[in-house]
């Protein structure tokens, strides 16, 4: 491939925001009629009652909550990939970082929906935030939900200003690289950006700082997350582990949904020089590292229902792989233990259809993973005379499907309108243009020349 | 047992509503449907205050006393009466579910007439004088005027008599469940055409023959409380009560133990144990002769044979007979009976008579409901006499012939020979169709009348509401018909035959007061004492039954066993949600009437729990669904009444399968009832269906749900065994252990802390309770749809587990009533987002609905899983919405609710207490469910408060809270744990 | 940066990060020290030019992290003690549960505060240098020097010696040659 340069960048950058093909508009009125679908159905349930889910005693949290826990997760590798590789100084993420904090915010976006869907008086559900009403009624801070509103909303905006910041250099690029409308509007986006050295200095201060602060926030969300199970007091659900066991997850599906679209992007978008395998592969390898703890937190489970000598904890663990909800458990531990470990295989980390395949079975596994913990446990408590099933209604159905429909919406026009690789970013990573010798100078310079001979 | 005895204040209370209630009907002229609140009360009707009438309820032959608790004129709830010697202030689940069916949407508004099936609405004038023409016209020579009405006692059966004769009609008073046999035997064996009153409270040894106490015999409340006060381990004699026959009913499930014995096999059982006590008994020696002379034959190896009980147990139960004081044993509800249905009772009395119990415990001159009535042969001479044309007209009153008769094709070929069929009912039934007139019924709370089954105690019915439309009570109806035949009558309706004859009573016993107000009194006091009289002396008159013992041969098909069920009963109860959605006991199904085959058969024929089967039988087949019992016998199967309605009102209609059409019309040639237990049946597997049942897992698990003790233990005072399997150690019983292992301070409850003992050895599993509380609160029925997902929204249930499974006894059912423990450290406040669920300072969890978000954690993080979520919009059809109590919030959608400890009956109480500036009275507040429980089994009180009772049972060894242990909730609500009594250890 | 109506200078474009930086260091030594330089990249070579003092975006971070903690101390702390409902048996002041508000809010003060302060600090939103170039945020680096009239030629001729890619004067009066 020719080499990479400011103006090849920067070129690159401006070819993937060219008018898109008829394609790409068939595939954006599709994932429309998928919102369509999405919000008639909740409008469906608001009107008829929550009665038009599966839900019902003693089953009371099903689809909602588990793919809300998903997107969550989905959410993680974004902030992962951005700002603990960038403090980790992982070279490998500066041209997909972009793409990833995008996954970020609309998988949060999606997210967020749904505690709004799972909720019996949506009309009401303001209750939950904390503002002054004349009779000083405030939420519980005690309740995990009041936890999980308060880190997902923290999150959501950080995440938010994280992803605006790191577009400025590149919205100056596409201001002073187009013209017509789309100027004007980079020309504002940009808000005068122009590199100078000061500009530069306070612009990495703040990057920096903001990625220390996302990075304790990631974890804290997701734990947070885990907590609305673990603070419970049900079997299977109250357990100390379920924090980082749950992080993990959430970074498991992250890492997958990002190659799940980056795979095809990089492809659509000839982005192949600036997306290679090389970051692939890096991803993969992270995969394995993920999933090996996610499995491990898996055995780690039934070790502690056995060691703890708890006939409650251990009738639930021992129904998951046996009863009513055994398929949901295997497809859980197949997908997310074990498909990832072909990452080993070199061929694995090279062959992107295989990556791609394993991507998708490891979203299908996480999805899974949180309905077995919610429905499972939620089916077999205390009082066996109690206990119930749940099956998944058409309107949650449609809602579910409805979401990824969502989701992708608001990738797609994204990938086409902003820069969805990190142009500015990229460029640093090049060895800075010289006039004598193009042989790199900087120890900076040096180490990435490095990195690249003996990845490829 | 007294709840709460009758203070002064009660008494004059209920007087004056005595007083005013005859007024009533008179002065409000609005119909029912339009009272409101008023601005300007009416008379004797206070805003916001609850008038109590007392009456009686009409929904079994038992007449138990009700108050009736009305707000601003309109009828909202039924209590038992404390007064009435019967009820005792309790009352059973369909008593509770009364109010239902006075609210029916499906209530005739007006009469109709027309051609049978297409008859058109009219005036009730035009309505009367139509059937006097019809009448006067059809007098035709042979053909006569027939009357077929239920059992009427006191006024009621004077006035039909009188009606009767004037008509020169055939009187029939017709009711499907009675006991003709047992009248029949009676007549045989002591010369008293009746049926006896049983007394239990008199007896220290229980032998029960497939008796249903809580159900349907003779008179449930009643039997359960006197059981209760004998029996439950918190009082003190703890007598014997032993079980022995093939359906493990209600009863055989509280029983110290239940033996099952083959299908009509009492009759062998009784003579076999006679002729065992024979020697031992305080007959005179000639009698003592004559029996043996044909008793001998039935030794207990004979008797084992025939009746498939082991000898050494019946050697067992003649040994505990001999040793009690006063045994006593029940003669079978009559569905149990086979062909020799009066033989098997005479044999049963013989046996009593032989205890001495007879004249004790079973004693006669009592004129009992179930004595005044006539048997099924009467019916069906009707029936033929119809059919030959030889009736002219037919007046049915409040009577279903074509469901409740087993052929239902020759009543319908009978009816449509009949020129005038009078149908008098409340709402829609299967007879209605083939009615030419069609008369709408009162309600029984919308009639006058008394009403007699014991010698000392006459209760009077009064009407608390004026008929929402233009229906009369039945006796008005006929009275209106025989006005407009322009025949002279002593008075205009039947609220002045009622007075003529309580004068009559009045002359009898006291004169030196005025009738009016003795028979204010009577209302007031619910009733009427009268002097008892001696029971009349007993004597023998036949000294030989002749018993064809025959041994059933082996046969693969199953005998069919159909029974009256605690919910539906008859099927009178069937157009009530309430009691549709109310789990029956034992198979924890609503909204159907499944066939309950044992566990063994079910293997056999490869069912499941939920599959539809084919049902044959002698009289014909239904479809119906399978619900497998555990421990049930193998050669039978059991099915209830009251199911497979058509046209009966839209809750009763297409819910289960119609019993009757299994069986045929097979009267005993004895005692001319039907025999109920005729056939045996063949089951088809027609498909996969769905039980509509509550029940998750039917088993513990090992979990300390619901432990016992066994007696000899309990008698040393050890509580029970909270361990867990798995070896999590169970902690030292208590809150003392709590507190220790608190991580908290805990909270200080200043005045009251609420709380509720269970005493698991009363509750008989009868669910009153759940009615109760339903009643009270507001609670909606879901409806058959709803019950799958598990959207049920009682905030009470009775928790039926399988115990014991591997016990050579078989499986034990045992109930435990769950509602919300209140517990002090509640999980499902925290996790609340919006403080919709906190804890009050009185020690009440609330949930407050307006605040509710409806996020459901709290339901999900319940270990009790109590908290019910509004998953749609709840509908009270028609006037049901008319019932709802004032004092409760009716909950909108996406609210999450439960169970308050009835919360506005505690504040009202409180607030009584403090404007009459006092404390209040340990145990004055009583809860819903409480004050219905007819053994007592539930207590409510303030634990802070040393002299209530809860505070002192919640200290009693046998006490423990639910998954307290593992879980330190600290729950405000104790169980008494439940007391095994095996009396055969070396068998059981 | 305001930008004088009169202001006038002169701007080179360079295309290799070395000669910038030579050229840069120049204009230093002959005494010129009205300048800004425009990069598309932050590269370390650049730093010396950033002036030695650190970003105040730090401080700010800090400030904003203490406001959000003691504001959800203040808030969880005082919200709960109005109506003091007991929930579960716990205390009205469950310390362990208020912590997780207070760090999420921690987090989410000092990240607005550090946002804010970078836009502020940076200069952001603002106009455009008379000296920018769109190129600048491409492929080449620039410098403009702020001077007077009399003084252009010579920059110029200064910095086409440092082999600036092309030069140009402010206010321009010529195209730069691309």
């Amino acid at each position: 491939m020719q080499p990479q340069s400011y103006a090849s960048i920067t070129r690159d950058t401006l070819e993937t925001l060219k008018r898109p093909r008829r394609t790409y508009w068939l595939v954006i009125l599709i994932l429309l009629a998928l919102c369509l679908a999405f919000f008639a159905a909740w409008g469906y349930q608001i009107h008829q009652g929550m009665g038009v889910t599966g839900l019902g005693n003693p089953v009371g949290w099903g689809t909602y909550i588990t793919t809300m826990v998903f997107w969550i997760g989905i959410a993680h590798a974004g902030t992962l990939i951005s700002a603990i590789l960038l403090l980790l100084r992982a070279r490998w993420r500066t041209s997909i970082y972009r793409i990833s904090e995008a996954v970020t915010i609309f998988a949060l976006a999606t997210a967020g929906m749904f505690p709004l869907l799972h909720m019996g008086r949506l009309w009401v559900g303001f209750y939950i935030l904390p503002y002054p009403s004349d009779r000083q009624l405030w939420p519980n801070f005690q309740s995990p939900l009041v936890w999980d509103v308060l880190a997902i909303s923290t999150y959501l905006t950080v995440s938010l200003m994280f992803f605006l910041i790191g577009l400025i250099p590149d919205f100056a690029i596409l201001r002073d690289n187009s013209r017509g409308m789309k100027k004007k509007i980079m020309t504002v986006l940009a808000m005068g950006w122009q590199g100078t050295a000061r500009q530069w200095k306070h612009y990495s201060a703040g990057y920096l700082l903001f990625a220390a602060l996302a990075t304790p926030l990631v974890i804290s969300v997701h734990s947070v997350v885990s907590w609305d199970f673990a603070m419970s007091i049900l079997p299977g659900w109250h357990t100390t582990i379920f924090a980082p066991y749950f992080v993990a997850g959430a970074i498991l599906s992250g890492l997958a949904m990002v190659m799940t679209i980056l795979i095809p992007m990089r492809k659509i978008m000839r982005l192949e020089h600036i997306i290679t395998a090389w970051h692939l592969g890096s991803m993969a390898k992270m995969t394995i590292l993920v999933s090996l703890i996610v499995g491990y937190a898996y055995v780690v489970e039934y070790f502690i229902a056995w060691y703890s000598g708890n006939s409650y904890e251990q009738y639930i663990f021992s129904y998951r792989p046996t009863g009513e909800y055994a398929y949901v458990f295997w497809i859980m531990v197949v997908c997310n233990a074990v498909m990832p470990l072909l990452f080993f295989i070199q061929k694995c980390r090279q062959d992107l259809r295989i990556m791609f395949v394993i991507s998708i079975l490891i979203n299908v596994g996480m999805w899974f993973e949180r309905y077995n913990i919610i429905v499972s446990t939620l089916s077999r408590d205390f009082l066996p005379f109690a206990w119930g099933s749940y099956r998944m209604s058409w309107v949650e159905a449609t809602i579910l499907i409805g979401s990824f429909g969502l989701f992708f919406l608001l990738v797609l026009l994204f990938v086409k309108h902003l820069p969805s690789i990190a142009a500015t970013e990229i460029k640093e990573t090049l060895t800075a243009p010289r006039m004598e010798s193009n042989e790199p100078q900087t120890s900076r310079e040096i180490a990435q020349v490095d990195s690249k001979e003996i990845i490829s | 047992m007294m709840k709460n005895p009758i203070d002064r204040r009660t008494f004059l209370k209920w007087m004056g509503v005595g007083g005013t209630a005859g007024l009533l009907p008179a002065c409000t002229d609005a119909p029912v449907r339009h009272l409101y609140a008023y601005l300007s009360p009416a008379a004797g009707v206070v805003p916001g205050v609850a008038n109590w009438y007392s009456s009686t309820c009409r929904d079994c032959p038992a007449g138990c006393g009700v108050l009736v608790k009305t707000r601003e004129g309109r009828p909202i709830k039924l209590e038992g009466h404390p007064a009435s010697p019967i009820n005792r202030g309790a009352l059973c689940l369909r008593g509770q579910s009364a109010i239902q069916a006075l609210y029916d949407p499906d209530r005739y508004p007006d009469p109709r007439i027309g051609r049978p099936g297409h008859t058109k609405k009219t005036t009730p004038e035009k309505a009367q004088k139509y059937v006097a023409e019809s009448i006067l016209g059809q007098i035709k020579p042979g053909a006569r005027m027939a009357l077929l009405t239920g059992g009427q006692t006191a006024t009621s059966r004077w006035f039909y008599s009188e009606m009767a004769a004037r008509w020169g009609a055939k009187w029939i008073a017709y009711e499907p469940i009675q006991f003709s046999a047992l009248k029949r035997a009676s007549q045989n064996l002591f010369g008293f055409d009746e049926v006896p009153r049983v007394d239990l409270s008199k007896a220290d040894f229980i032998l029960n023959l497939g008796a249903d106490l809580f159900e349907s015999w003779l008179s449930p409340v009643e039997h359960a409380g006197q059981l209760a006060q004998k029996h439950g381990f918190a009082h003190q004699e703890r007598i014997g009560f032993v079980c022995m026959s093939p359906r493990k009913d209600l009863t055989a499930a509280s029983a110290d133990c239940w033996i099952s014995v083959r299908p009509s096999s009492f009759g062998i059982l009784a003579l076999g144990l006679a002729n065992q006590l024979l020697d031992r008994s305080g007959l005179n020696d000639e009698t003592k002769s004559l029996l043996a002379g044909w008793l001998r034959p039935f030794t207990l190896e004979k008797v084992s044979l025939q009746t498939g009980c082991a000898a050494d147990i019946l050697m067992k139960i003649s040994e505990k007979l001999i040793a009690a004081k006063m045994p006593l044993v029940l003669p079978p509800n009559e569905c149990l009976l086979g062909e020799q249905a009066s033989k098997e009772q005479e044999a049963i009395l013989l046996l009593n008579y032989i205890l001495g119990s007879v004249g004790r415990s079973v004693v006669y001159g009592q004129n009992t409901f179930y004595s005044q009535l006539d048997p099924a042969r009467e019916v069906a001479n009707l029936l033929q006499a119809g059919t030959d044309g030889e009736i002219s007209t037919l007046v049915i009153v409040k009577r279903d012939p074509v469901y409740e008769w087993p052929d239902a094709g020759a009543v319908k070929k009978a009816l449509e020979k009949i020129p005038l069929v009078v149908l008098i009912s409340e709402g829609p039934n299967e007879t209605s169709p083939y009615a030419h007139v069609v008369l709408p019924a009162t309600h029984a709370l919308e009639a006058w009348g008394d009403f007699q089954t014991r010698a000392d105690w006459i209760s009077v019915q009064q009407p608390v509401v004026k008929p929402p439309a233009r229906q009369k009570q039945p006796e008005d109806w006929l009275i209106g018909i025989s006005r407009s035949m322009a025949e002279p009558l002593a008075w205009m309706d039947y609220r002045q035959v009622l007075a003529q004859q309580w004068v009559g009573l009045q002359q009898q016993l006291d004169q030196n007061q005025s009738s009016t107000d003795f028979f204010k009194q009577a209302l007031a006091g619910g009733g009427l004492k009268l002097e008892h009289e001696e029971h009349p002396q007993v004597e023998l008159m036949k000294a030989e039954l002749r018993f064809e013992s025959k041994t059933t041969q082996a046969d693969a098909h199953p005998w069919l066993l159909v029974y009256p069920s605690a919910r539906l009963y008859d099927g009178c109860t069937a157009n009530r949600p309430w009691i549709q959605e109310v789990p029956d006991a034992l198979t924890q199904v609503v909204w159907d009437t499944p066939i309950e085959i044992s566990s063994e058969l079910a293997a056999g024929l490869l069912f499941q729990d939920g599959d539809r089967v084919k049902v044959a039988g002698a009289g014909g087949n239904l479809e119906a669904t399978v619900r497998v019992m555990p421990g049930a016998r193998h050669d039978v199967v059991a099915f209830p009444l009251g199911g497979g309605k058509k046209i009966s009102g839209r809750f009763a209609s297409g819910r289960g399968g119609r019993a009757w059409s299994l069986l045929r019309p097979m009267l005993d040639p004895d005692g001319g009832g039907l025999v109920m237990l005729q056939t045996r049946i063949s089951l088809v597997r027609a498909g996969r269906g769905s039980l509509l049942t509550v029940e998750g897992d039917p088993t513990t698990h090992g979990r300390p749900i619901v432990p016992a003790v066994d007696l000899k233990d309990a008698l040393k005072g050890r509580g029970p065994d909270l361990g867990m399997p798995g070896g999590h150690a169970p902690a030292p019983a208590g809150a003392k252990k709590s507190a220790m292992r608190s991580f908290y301070t805990t909270h200080e409850y200043p005045k009251h802390k609420w709380g509720m003992v269970v005493d698991l050895d009363l509750c008989t599993g009868c669910s009153a309770c759940v009615l109760a509380c339903q009643a009270e609160n507001n609670i909606a029925t879901v409806g058959p749809k709803q019950i799958r997902p598990g959207r049920e929204m009682h905030w009470m249930r009775i928790e039926r587990y399988w115990t014991e499974l591997d016990s050579p006894m078989g499986p034990q059912a045992r109930f435990i009533p769950i509602m919300c423990q209140h517990c002090d450290n509640a999980p499902c406040e925290p996790v609340c987002p919006v403080f919709a669920s906190y804890h009050t300072k009185d020690g009440l969890n609330a949930q407050v609905y307006n605040r509710c978000i409806g996020t459901r954690y709290c339901a999900n993080n319940c270990p009790y899983k109590v908290r019910r979520f509004n998953w749609t919009r709840h509908r009270w059809p028609g006037a049901l919405r008319m019932q709802l109590n004032p004092d409760v919030t009716v909950r909108t959608p996406g609210v999450m609710e439960k169970c308050t400890f009835c919360i506005q009956r505690i504040r009202e109480k409180m607030n009584l207490a403090s404007h009459e500036n006092r404390d209040l009275k340990s145990d004055e507040i009583v809860l819903a469910c409480v004050q219905t429980c007819p053994t007592g089994a539930l207590q409510f009180g303030d634990l802070n408060r040393p002299d209530s009772k809860v505070s002192r049972m919640a200290k009693d060894f046998r006490a423990y809270r639910l998954l307290d242990d593992y879980l330190n909730t600290k729950p405000a609500v104790s169980y008494l744990c439940k007391v095994n009594r095996n009396p055969f250890p070396l068998l059981g | 940066m305001k930008r004088r109506i009169e202001e006038c200078g002169v701007v080179g474009s360079f295309a290799h990060l070395d000669s910038f930086i030579e050229a840069i260091y120049t204009i230093r030594a002959e005494g010129f020290d009205q300048f800004e330089i425009f990069s598309p990249v932050l590269h370390e070579d650049l730093q010396a030019f950033m002036g030695e003092k650190k970003s105040p975006v730090r401080i700010s971070t800090l400030v904003g992290a203490l406001a959000g903690l003691i504001g959800a101390g203040l808030l969880t702390a005082l919200s709960v003690l109005i109506w003091n409902m007991v929930v579960g048996g716990k205390p009205i002041v469950s310390i362990p549960a208020f912590m997780v508000p207070g760090f999420e809010l921690t987090i989410l003060f000092a990240a607005v505060a550090t946002f804010l302060a970078v836009f502020y600090f940076a200069g952001l939103p603002g106009k455009l240098s008379a000296g920018y170039h769109p190129r600048f945020s491409n492929d080449c680096f620039g410098i403009y020097v702020k001077t007077s009239q009399q003084q252009q030629a010579q920059i110029k001729m200064l910095l086409e010696k440092k082999k600036a890619q092309s030069c140009w004067l402010v206010p321009q009066e010529e195209t730069p040659s691309r």
